[in-house]
């Protein structure tokens, strides 16, 4: 049985920002997609039929929904940011140096998954939220073999663009 | 077979979390509730009223007035049939695979670009229809000189105003999803 709405919209948050985040860079238009992404989800639940994981039905919602709204906006990155962040780099003890190594390598991240092509950007942040092989299949409608393959292929690029400190 | 020691997965991990505004999504959502009824209304309204119409016409116009109204309304059901048929995707399940998806939402596009170039062109269509019917009129001498006359001036003022602003808006909601179709293309290569 699923959830009360408002509890696992709060239990995916995490999930749901980070893929709103490999979509938009801008803070501001992240917030803006987060919304429709949750309001997609919540429209999308009353469907659910339990023929896969709440998490990979939201999933595939989300990515769904993230598709629709960058062929809405044009990817101009904005100055401005308003919303509300909860950041947990902010409560690590670390220090300021690495600190900001690991933000620039986070930014270098984010930003790399940006550039990819929508299905592999899709296979990769799945399997970074922790989705099997079998289950981003699913979602993306390919061959698990396909998926590795793309998946290999795809973080190859990702670690050498993360690791470039150029 | 997900692989627990992945440095890119602990750095993703790693991000700043945006949050969701729960009293905006229940706007949001009632919002977007009132506008399917709208629509469907909408959609409905009209064919809905047309018998209601013509039934009241039929003793209280003249029969080619009677008949012109006939004409208009088979007209009218025409073009609603055919844009709720290129509306026919978005009615379809959107919880399938990406790759499908992103396929129909490419063909959702080029049919709103379609549904659009059908009420551009409209407007050229509707003119002509009007002639016709006023043509008719005069011929089987239906109204007196001056009432038809008064008519043909207060259609003409009407179509006017509206069948440029038909057009205009038409012609950018064409530019708009084709802009945005090329945008999706380009996302899916």
């Amino acid at each position: 049985m699923i959830q009360d709405f408002a509890t696992l919209l709060e239990e995916y948050n995490p999930l749901l920002s980070r893929i709103a985040s490999s979509y938009e860079a801008n803070t501001h238009l992240q917030q803006e997609l987060l919304q429709e992404i949750s309001l997609a989800v919540w429209q999308a639940l009353s469907r659910f039929k339990g023929d896969s994981s709440v998490k990979t039905y939201i999933v595939r919602i989300a990515h769904n929904r993230a598709v629709n709204h960058v062929a809405y906006h044009a990817k101009q990155p904005k100055s401005d940011s308003y919303c509300e962040v909860s950041s947990p780099l902010a409560s690590s003890t670390r220090s300021v140096e690495a600190s900001t190594q690991q933000k620039n390598q986070l930014e270098r991240l984010l930003q790399a998954v940006r550039e990819l092509s929508i299905q592999n950007k899709q296979i990769v942040t799945m399997s970074m939220e922790g989705l099997s092989y079998q289950e981003i299949a699913e979602v993306c409608g390919i061959s698990v073999s396909n998926v590795g393959v793309i998946l290999n292929r795809a973080k190859k690029t990702l670690m050498e663009k993360v690791q470039d400190d150029r | 077979m997900t692989d627990n020691n992945d440095p890119l997965r602990d750095l993703w991990q790693q991000q700043e979390v945006v949050k969701f505004d729960l009293a905006k999504l229940k706007k949001q959502w009632r919002k977007i509730r009132y506008k399917q009824y709208f629509y469907i209304l909408l959609d409905l309204a009209p064919v809905l009223a047309m018998p209601f119409l013509l039934w009241f016409f039929y003793s209280e116009v003249e029969r080619l007035v009677f008949i012109s109204l006939v004409v208009i309304c088979i007209i009218g059901t025409g073009f609603s049939a055919y844009v709720i048929w290129l509306r026919r995707f978005t009615f379809q399940a959107k919880f399938e695979s990406t790759s499908n998806y992103l396929t129909s939402i490419a063909r959702q596009y080029k049919q709103n670009i379609k549904i659009a170039q059908a009420a551009k062109y409209s407007t050229i269509a509707i003119p002509p229809i009007f002639i016709v019917m006023y043509g008719g009129f005069y011929l089987a001498d239906t109204f007196e000189w001056e009432r038809l006359l008064r008519k043909v001036l207060y259609s003409g003022l009407v179509l006017a105003i509206s069948l440029p602003i038909m057009w205009i808006w038409a012609s950018r909601r064409i530019d708009k999803f084709r802009t945005e179709l090329i945008k999706l293309e380009e996302q899916m290569k």
